[in-house]
């Protein structure tokens, strides 16, 4: 496959599944939307702390390397709800992608073509794994720079000023963090989408149903006969796994708190924000060897599934 | 052997076991040919043609341009020009995209040749192809076509549902613009009239069995037709017509291998089209 025959399909896929483009770009909207239309609009940010807070953005005006810490954690999570988004929609994506052409007989015009099964099931998948996930990274950059500059005008002059900090080389660091963790959840999730595909391809009815239903009914089963959990579990280890890995939950401060536990929170939360270390996870790789042997079987399915 | 364009040998091919769609079916065509296979439905078109593309398995032997179509399906794809019938255009792809599309596929695809002949059509690029009417598609379709410079330019049932003035444009347009000596076209069609004009070859198919294969221009000397009447027709029917019709009163025999001059004393003799060709030896097989 050349570059060129790579984009035509990437394309192709853009043009009939439009949401994969529009619910990023749609989330990021509302974040930026929300931080511009926020509670707070006029005068800036009104701020009633507790003492422990007050504290805490008292140090926060003078020590860098936390401003640092605290900005690299909100301009990272910014990422999250635009991946769950995109999460969503490329899972409806993959349940329609091989069952659409087969309702509406379209894949008799694309088997018409010189592009072969092996070619369309990989762009499929590039869609899916690569190229929206990508999306999905420059999206939130250009949110979060969005986000920066609204958030900055609204906190100056304010106890919550050193919010308001620029710091070019973290937010470099941070852009590219997240695209390493990019990537780590495209191998995490690299099984299920090559699942959702093969549901796909043989799906006789509406994908959703036939991508949920089966395992549902699984669970169930096991639920029952057994008094067990043990698929549940694997399931929800599978859709959560890359999810904890990167937890930038700041954590439960009480509002007692003191100055000293919000820091040590922001601490960890800091910590947590790389999901690197995921990829020594033995899980991982067997899901990624997995999801090269499905995409196997979807391949030669298509070609099978295309003749009547 | 190597300037055959499709070579088969024994191809077989069944659904069911017992009950063949293909059936020992073999033929070769050659260069600049244009080729209609013809036959009823069911009979075994559509399946002769997907195990030429490559989109069917079957057992026996099969070259097309050289290429074996179930191992090499990709390579030949790329040689040949073969866009599936309208109906399976998808409707939420725009024109404009449809071209893109092809464009970026089909290595032998001239975009500017495509915009040129939608250019003297109504239909717009932005247009969705679901909004498109029958004889637009048929106008995107064919643009597609004549954009692809091809060896062999495969056609199943082009022109099914269009009313008779887009079906002579269809193919008035690509006889007179794309058809050369280089190029091969394989048409089937269950329209045999619409077609006869324009082939060289013509290839019957039954029930899995091929029962024509001949150049058109073999027909006249292979085939004769006598308008008789029931005083002759017993002496006539003695020499073994391969069908018989009664046409207003009067009878038409078809035969095979029989000269004009052994049947001229039975009544007026004359070459068969191949529209009659087709009926005789439909209604034969099944005598």
């Amino acid at each position: 496959m050349t570059m060129h025959e790579l984009t035509t399909l990437v394309r192709r896929e853009y043009w009939e599944h439009r949401s994969l483009l529009w619910a990023p770009l749609g989330v990021a909207a509302l974040i930026v939307f929300g931080t511009l239309f926020g509670t707070h609009l006029q005068g800036g940010v009104q701020i009633s702390m507790n003492g422990s807070q007050a504290d805490y953005f008292g140090r926060l005006a003078t020590d860098a390397a936390a401003q640092q810490k605290i900005f690299a954690i909100w301009t990272a999570a910014l990422i999250l709800p635009i991946l769950v988004a995109a999460l969503f929609v490329c899972f409806g994506y993959l349940v329609d992608c091989l069952y659409a052409e087969r309702k509406d007989r379209s894949i008799l015009f694309w088997r018409s073509l010189p592009v072969s099964d092996r070619d369309t099931v990989l762009a499929k998948f590039f869609v899916a794994m690569v190229a929206t996930p990508l999306l999905v990274w420059a999206v939130a950059l250009g949110a979060s720079l969005l986000t920066f500059v609204l958030v900055s005008f609204k906190v100056a002059g304010t106890p919550l000023a050193p919010l308001g900090q620029w710091h070019g080389s973290t937010w470099l660091g941070v852009q590219w963090m997240l695209l390493q963790n990019i990537f780590v959840a495209i191998l995490w999730y690299a099984p299920i989408a090559a699942y959702l595909m093969l549901v796909s391809v043989y799906a006789k009815r509406s994908g959703w149903v036939s991508a949920t239903l089966p395992p549902l009914l699984i669970v169930i089963a096991e639920e029952l006969i057994f008094g067990t959990n043990y698929v549940y579990r694997f399931i929800t280890y599978r859709l959560t796994g890359f999810f904890k890995a990167v937890d930038v939950g700041i954590g439960n401060v009480g509002h007692g708190a003191s100055g000293e536990a919000i820091a040590r929170s922001v601490d960890d939360a800091h910590q947590r924000l790389s999901a690197v270390a995921f990829l020594g996870e033995p899980d991982l790789w067997l899901g990624v060897a997995v999801a090269a042997l499905l995409l196997v079987v979807v391949m030669r399915a298509r070609r099978l599934r295309g003749e009547t | 052997m190597t300037n055959h364009i499709i070579e088969a040998r024994h191809l077989r091919k069944s659904y069911q076991p017992g009950k063949p769609v293909l059936d020992d079916v073999g033929f070769t065509i050659g260069a600049g040919r244009i080729v209609g296979l013809m036959g009823p439905n069911g009979a075994g078109k559509t399946t002769a043609l997907k195990a030429i593309l490559g989109l069917t398995a079957f057992e026996g032997e099969l070259r097309v341009l050289g290429h074996d179509p179930r191992t090499q399906r990709d390579r030949l794809m790329q040689e040949i020009c073969f866009i599936a019938d309208v109906a399976v255009l998808p409707k939420w792809l725009r024109v404009a995209q449809a071209l893109d599309y092809v464009d970026g596929v089909h290595p032998r695809f001239d975009r500017s040749r495509a915009e040129a002949v939608l250019a003297r059509t109504d239909v717009g690029m932005r247009a969705r192809i679901g909004e498109l009417s029958k004889g637009m598609t048929t106008q995107l379709h064919l643009a597609l076509i004549m954009a692809i410079d091809a060896k062999l330019l495969i056609l199943d049932e082009p022109t099914l549902g269009l009313d008779l003035l887009y079906r002579r444009t269809f193919y008035d347009t690509l006889l007179n613009d794309y058809f050369n000596r280089e190029r091969t076209i394989l048409v089937t069609t269950h329209q045999v009239e619409e077609i006869e004009h324009l082939l060289t070859d013509v290839l019957f198919i039954d029930r899995g069995r091929i029962v024509l294969d001949a150049a058109v221009e073999t027909l006249p000397e292979r085939f004769v037709q006598v308008v008789t009447n029931a005083t002759h027709a017993s002496a006539a029917r003695a020499l073994g017509p391969i069908d018989e019709r009664e046409v207003f009163g009067r009878i038409a025999m078809t035969f095979e291998n029989r000269r004009a001059d052994e049947l001229a004393s039975f009544g007026e003799t004359r070459i068969p089209s191949i529209a009659d060709l087709f009926v005789a030896k439909m209604q034969g097989a099944r005598r």
